[in-house]
């Protein structure tokens, strides 16, 4: 009798696990499925080539509002949404309008400061929708059909930094409440090109997805009462969050990668390869005034692997955006070959690096960290989406945003 | 009482044991960005001027065992049988290793190597097919440990461009007992993780010129001048184009072209019997025209499907941006990688990659089905319907 109960139990639990999946939300980011919040990790834009780098750049971003339309006067699937430029553009403190990357790039004395800003749009975008633009030119959408609105404006002629996009309750861009709407309707991407013209022209392209944190209710209904403070999960203790909105920020990174000159073992000619990586916090402070100015760093630490299994290890500090070049964490520009993550030192071709950051004991700030990597095989590039491993349990990250004062 | 303490007991157990098999089960469909036990590039490439490196990594602390298989279409690609290799490799803890897919590996003669993970055939001259990796034990009997990760870059020998993607891993039941260990890997969101429903693909439409060339690259070609015929964008046409009768330049000569590569998740290397399967295919455009098609003919094995070749993605008067969404009309669901070439006016060309993203189909609509990412989108259907993220499948390995 008993067995008969339990196998009876143990068919219906396999059957129940075994029935196609239905629709649920995912704890963990994900460049590869829709979600509520999306962000691009690194927008880039030099259509004037400000440094002499005898290359233009810009980056075409792509955004498609996946929600159906459900006909019979329900849900159309017109969905607004609200999206933030963190421009990371450093400038030099003897000539505001001076773009620079490090001090050398300003005049005698100046010093090269970061003056994060986070500039908003807002767009309503139909049914399925896919829209594009040069992140140098912008787009107006009202040209694209009739349901569509709004206008993004263009960040160029020189910027570097981050666009996150939120789907947001409204009927229009005008009437939005900016409170954020528990679904998952969105997906980019971002392909960032190097090009230059004439006779000597070239072209190189490089893309990645968008890291899209999915609403965890996923019930795809209006919410009331909006903090305008996105949960990346739940922190323990927290005034702000202390149940999860969003999926969660993960608490290791990893990278496969080149070590940095490594020869291309495909090509005739073995370019050296090298990698550069985006790493930007999980929370963020899109509010106007002094908000991203004011973001508290987080210490990355990165674990890396060779191929005969040996361990090394180094860190550095992610405040508002960092890009670098991997064997410039651990060593000036000149010194390469004696990073960690060069060939030189590591003796094999390609390695591991996980990068785990640190967590601070206040419940009120976050620590998550977000990667995108870029290869460089001499002059042609690849870029790719880092994988994930667990996440920060207690610890979630926010991200506040006030659209009332954030624009310009 | 005895009857009562049985059926308390059964529930007990059943319960747990269904949660001890959700617990294994971290997510429910493929992923691109946490590791897995079973890995697959759908696209690898050893043909003309393109070659492809493989990447993978052992996440874990443990010795990891793989069992790989490279497979391919028959010169006939819609053969009924697929021509396919395996290997195995071993991979320390936290190990990295690579290849190149045309040279593959021979013993401790790949400087820069590291510790040698196995013999690796290389992949034929024409090769374009895939790759599958699944973790199994020292009894070469599948196991899961969810420590797989791995990358392909696609590289062009000659002019050295490149492109990458993210392998996709298929996660299993890490639970006691929820792998049954046998040779047929049920992907069915209880022993491994089951695939996508639906994928979509977002693209500049073929026919267009691409945005970011024409705004910043060779966009055109000089028409006077010293440099005639060569490249040059008209905002930089005086210094492109100089010379007398130079300082003109055409415009809307870029132009972009799609290819998606989709490998059906039923796969058979037991008996290398392809998998015939068709697809069904929804164009968006930014204004919101949409156009469907369905293959005719099934594909066996991989297919590769350049964009141009499916009706209604090339109409420029709606717009240069479009979404593809990729279904499996029959043979059971597939997965897939995008890359876009992107072309100068001169013929230079840089292609990128992408995985694609997954989504559901609402159940009892008629076709094309209405898209879906939680029940919620599937209100109004008549007869009530849910949102089907996944679908089942099986990789059938040789017996140990």
């Amino acid at each position: 009798m008993a067995k008969g109960i339990l196998s009876a139990l143990a068919a219906g639990a396999a059957l129940l696990l075994t029935v196609p999946q239905r629709g649920g939300a995912q704890t963990f980011p994900a460049s590869d499925r829709p979600a509520g919040y999306v962000v691009y990790a690194k927008i880039v834009v030099d259509t004037a080539d400000v440094f002499a780098q005898g290359r233009r750049q810009d980056t075409l971003i792509q955004l498609t509002n996946l929600a159906p339309d459900q006909g019979g006067g329900l849900d159309d699937g017109t969905r607004i949404v609200e999206c933030w430029y963190v421009d990371a553009t450093s400038r030099c403190d003897n000539s505001v309008n001076q773009v620079c990357r490090t001090n050398a790039d300003c005049t005698t004395g100046g010093h090269c400061v970061p003056n994060w800003t986070a500039p908003n749009f807002t767009i309503k975008v139909t049914t399925n929708q896919p829209v594009g633009w040069l992140a140098s030119t912008g787009l107006d959408l009202t040209t694209l059909d009739a349901g569509s609105d709004g206008r993004v404006q263009g960040v160029g002629p020189y910027f570097i930094g981050e666009l996150k996009c939120l789907e947001v309750n409204g009927a229009s861009i005008v009437e939005t409440t900016t409170t954020p709407r528990l679904a998952n309707d969105l997906k980019g991407e971002a392909t960032i090109y190097d090009v230059s013209t004439g006779a000597a022209g070239s072209v190189d392209a490089r893309s990645y997805n968008a890291i899209g944190f999915q609403a965890l209710d996923g019930l795809n209904t209006p919410t009331t009462g909006s903090d305008q403070t996105l949960c990346l999960g739940a922190s323990s203790g927290s005034t702000a969050c202390g149940v999860a909105e969003y999926a969660s920020c993960p608490s290791i990174l990893i990278v496969d990668h080149f070590f940095d000159g490594a020869a291309d073992p495909v090509t005739a000619a073995g370019d050296p390869i090298s990698t550069n990586v985006t790493l930007v916090p999980c929370s963020e402070n899109l509010s106007g005034g002094s908000g991203l100015n004011t973001q508290t760093p987080t210490t990355a630490q990165f674990l890396v692997f060779n191929e005969f299994e040996q361990r090394f290890s180094t860190s550095t500090q992610v405040t508002c955006f960092a890009e670098t070049q991997l064997s410039h964490i651990d060593t000036v520009p000149g010194n390469e070959a004696s990073s960690i993550f060069n060939f030189a030192v590591q003796g094999t071709l390609t390695g591991q690096t996980r990068i785990r950051p640190v967590l601070s004991s206040d419940p009120n700030t976050g620590n998550g960290l977000l990667a995108v990597a870029e290869e460089f095989h001499g002059s042609h590039s690849a870029a790719f989406n880092v994988d994930y491993f667990g996440t920060n349990g207690g610890k979630g990250d926010f991200v506040q945003f006030d659209v009332s004062t954030g624009g310009p | 009482m005895r009857t009562i303490q049985n059926v308390r007991a059964g529930w007990l157990i059943g319960a747990l044991g269904a949660c001890m098999l959700t617990a294994g089960l971290a997510r429910a469909d493929v992923t691109t960005e946490r590791p897995g036990s079973i890995l697959i590039f759908p696209k690898v490439v050893n043909a003309g001027t393109r070659d492809t490196v493989i990447q993978i990594t052992n996440t874990g602390n443990n010795l990891e065992e793989l069992h790989c298989f490279y497979t391919t279409s028959n010169s006939d690609s819609r053969s009924p049988l697929c021509r396919t290799i395996d290997f195995f490799l071993t991979l320390t803890k936290q190990q990295p290793t690579h290849w190149d897919a045309g040279v593959g590996r021979t013993f401790d003669s790949d400087s820069g190597g590291g510790i040698d993970p196995g013999i690796i055939p290389p992949v034929g001259a024409g090769f374009a097919g895939a790759l599958v990796c699944v973790e199994v034990g020292d009894d070469d009997v599948p196991i899961a440990m969810n420590k797989l990760k791995g990358e392909a870059t696609l590289e062009n020998t000659t002019n050295g461009d490149v492109s990458k993607y993210s392998g996709i891993t298929i996660q299993g039941a890490t639970a006691a007992g929820a792998n049954t260990g046998g040779s047929d890997l049920e992907l069915d969101n209880a022993e491994y993780n089951a695939c996508p429903t639906a994928s979509v693909f977002n693209f500049v439409i073929e026919g267009s010129p691409d945005p970011a060339i024409e705004g910043s690259g060779n966009a055109g070609l000089c028409t006077g001048g010293t440099n005639v015929g060569e490249g040059c964008n008209p905002a930089t046409e005086l210094t492109d184009c100089p010379g007398t009768g130079g300082g003109v330049c055409t415009s809307g000569l870029s132009s972009v072209q799609n290819v998606l590569t989709l490998l059906p998740c039923n796969l058979d290397f037991r008996d290398g019997l392809a998998a015939a399967f068709k697809l069904s295919y929804v164009i968006t455009y930014e204004d919101e025209v949409q156009f469907s098609f369905s293959d005719s003919v099934p594909f066996a094995c991989v297919a590769t499907v350049d964009l141009a070749s499916i009706p209604n993605t090339g109409v420029t008067t709606h717009g240069p941006f479009a979404s593809i969404r990729i279904t499996a009309a029959s043979g059971g669901p597939v997965i897939g990688v995008g890359e876009t070439f992107h072309i100068d006016s001169t013929g230079a060309s840089a292609s990128s990659a992408n995985n694609l993203h997954t989504i559901g189909l609402c159940s009892n609509t008629v076709a094309p089905a209405r898209s879906c990412t939680s029940d919620a989108d599937c209100a109004g259907i008549s007869g009530g319907s849910t949102c089907t993220l996944t679908d089942a499948a099986t990789i059938k390995l040789p017996q140990p």
